[in-house]
């Protein structure tokens, strides 16, 4: 078990780059997500990571040994793929053993390997199966079984809860976190769902464009998002542009449309900047009337309202025609289609975006 | 639900094509078991039945019907040997002649037996004229001949299935730690399977009853089993033909079950529905 770096990693096919100038540095033992769209160059870099493909410049190292050019074989990974791949010709614990088998263990130490991890994805009782004679869910853990059987440097995985419905999904994401956790590997993990980077991962990398745009931690990456692609990527978001009036220790303060906003936030900004500020919905109050103190209120009307059990989300069409979308406690609101009511919000729940 | 109108409009459609295909055969069977006087006509159903003409087979035909199996058998498993790596190389490469050297692997489809038996023959006579060796009427150059007409039935079941394999497979091997010749013996082969067996029983029967090429290639003494029975048909017709027939037709079917009940439905299912086609 072993780190991953990844040095100034370029790929590139005839004029498309698909990874431009990718530096990572993943820690030993951590569940990272690649997270992105398609297309963004998250299934390329893994692939990088694994070997399938080289990189057009740029050195790849599992803790201190430079795997670069080192074919898939020889790289000490384990792989878990989009729909498993499961090899149809061999039953459950035929496919789990094969790279102990490739490895040369000894049949008594293949066996207690096997058992082992059967137990580890509670399936002893479908040893003896084939893959066509089990659920997704089953074939899942066996494909991770399979992965970890000889102790990888690193456990690759591609979008591996894509194939099943929502509530397994779920349940998988935790069964996946505790088999890492329990062996303690360190795990690359390609996604574009972000609710699930959220669930699963110590750090998420956010990729666009071949491009990283911002690595962070899931709660660091939600609520100080470093750009408009981030800030919308990763939930929802409102997207007002302002202008820099006046710039004071860590206050800011903004012209939104003739109005006052006044911003939280560390980025020293010149006066006259145009900027970007984003809001959670769930950041932003609504009220029938005008707050007391009226700080970063807006005024507007109600366009639209939904109830969706445990929130109400209701959008807020502004004067200056923009849209605001608040999420609240359906029991404490209650707003009428077309009724006026102000929005307000705190100044550090403002991001401020300069792209 | 079938209502009953469908049950019986399937009932009398399968009825008419089981009769249709299998009463030729049942009426060589059953002449074969004509015990009344000779006659250069078919009895069916046979008066008087016995078992007398399958004592009165020639042995030419046994010794035939041997190196027709053998011929096969070789035949099949060199046009595996080409075939497998063939298919393999081309379906996964992208140069600029794949499509035209697919076309060389699938042309003996093309060109009717007769012609190719006519050029093997050729071709052996311009071997011995020009270095003394004779293939006609040799076991390889028999070989040569069936290998030839058997090579496309193989070629084509395995690209069939080839182009269905999930690359992710042979992928998953590497990330095990297997390498390449590891994972064509423990991945791609067995997956690749089924449409190597049902090939290679096309390719079997391919051989086992061609007439037209191998006519040519016969000599006295060294005879295939179909170019036996119809120089038997065309000098003089008796019922053991139809006794000899009988127990190749028994023969035939007995080794169908066999692929079918080991290799047949049971690999199929495994691979996902990997078949031939």
């Amino acid at each position: 078990m072993s780190g991953v770096r990844l040095d100034k990693i370029v790929k590139s096919y005839g004029s498309t780059v698909a990874v431009n100038d990718v530096s990572l540095d993943i820690k030993e033992g951590e569940f990272l997500t690649l997270l992105g769209p398609s297309g963004c160059g998250k299934t390329t870099t893994l692939r990088l990571i694994s070997g399938f493909i080289q990189p057009t410049s740029g050195a790849i190292h599992f803790g201190n040994k430079d795997v670069t050019g080192i074919a898939p074989q020889h790289r000490q990974i384990g792989m878990v793929f989009q729909d498993y791949a499961l090899f149809p010709h061999l039953t459950v614990s035929e496919n789990i053993s094969f790279g102990l088998v490739e490895r040369r263990y000894e049949k008594a130490a293949i066996k207690k390997r096997v058992d082992e991890l059967l137990a580890l994805i509670k399936l002893e009782e479908a040893a003896d199966r084939y893959p066509s004679e089990i659920s997704g869910g089953q074939a899942q853990r066996v494909a991770v079984a399979r992965a970890v059987a000889h102790p990888p440097s690193v456990l690759l995985m591609d979008e591996p809860l894509g194939a099943l419905d929502l509530k397994l999904r779920e349940t998988m994401q935790a069964e996946l976190r505790r088999i890492q956790q329990e062996l303690g590997i360190t795990a690359v993990y390609v996604t574009h769902d972000q609710s699930e980077a959220m669930n699963m991962s110590d750090r998420i990398v956010v990729m666009n464009d071949g491009i990283i745009e911002q690595i962070g931690s899931p709660r660091d990456i939600y609520s100080n998002p470093q750009s408009v692609f981030v800030a919308n990527f990763i939930g929802q978001v409102n997207v007002l542009e302002c202008k820099v009036t006046r710039k004071k220790d860590n206050i800011t303060d903004l012209d939104y449309n003739g109005q006052k906003i006044r911003a939280q936030h560390e980025i020293s900004l010149r006066q006259g900047t145009n900027i970007f500020l984003a809001i959670r919905p769930e950041n932003i109050k609504i009220t029938a009337k005008a707050a007391r103190n009226p700080q970063n209120t807006l005024k507007g009307v109600v366009s639209e309202a939904l109830f969706s059990g445990n929130v109400m989300k209701i959008s807020v069409e502004l004067e200056s025609g923009d849209c605001i979308k608040v999420e609240c406690q359906p029991k404490a609101n209650s707003f009428e289609l077309g009724s006026s009511v102000h929005v307000n919000w705190l100044p550090e729940d403002c991001n401020i975006l300069l792209n | 639900m079938q209502t009953w109108t469908e049950k019986v409009i399937l009932f009398v459609w399968c009825g008419f094509s089981y009769v249709f295909l299998l009463s030729p055969m049942v009426v060589v069977m059953g002449a074969s078991l004509h015990g009344g006087e000779f006659s250069a006509a078919i009895k069916f159903p046979p008066d008087e039945p016995s078992f007398q003409w399958y004592s009165k087979i020639p042995t030419e035909q046994f010794e035939a019907l041997a190196l027709s199996l053998l011929v096969a058998a070789v035949a099949t498993f060199i046009a595996a040997l080409i075939a497998i790596p063939a298919a393999l190389g081309l379906v996964r490469s992208n140069f600029k002649l794949k499509f035209a050297i697919t076309s060389v692997f699938r042309a003996p489809l093309q060109i009717p037996a007769i012609v190719s038996g006519i050029a093997f023959l050729q071709l052996y006579y311009l071997i011995f004229d020009t270095s003394g060796l004779m293939l006609a009427g040799t076991i390889p150059g028999m070989l040569l001949g069936h290998v030839f007409i058997a090579t496309p039935f193989l070629f084509g079941t395995i690209v069939a299935v080839l182009q269905r394999f999930d690359h992710r497979l042979e992928e998953a091997s590497y990330s095990l730690g297997a390498g390449r010749w590891r994972t064509l013996y423990r991945v791609t082969l067995p997956t690749i399977m089924p449409g190597i067996y049902s090939g290679g029983l096309y390719a079997f029967m391919v051989s086992f009853a061609d007439v037209p090429m191998s006519i040519f290639l016969t000599a006295p003494g060294f005879v295939t089993y179909p170019v036996e029975l119809f120089y038997a048909m065309e000098n003089d017709f008796d019922p053991s033909i139809l006794a000899s027939s009988s127990i190749v037709i028994v023969f035939c079917l007995a080794m169908l079950l066999v692929v079918q009940k080991v290799v047949g439905l049971e690999t199929l299912l495994r691979s996902g529905g990997g078949s031939a086609r």
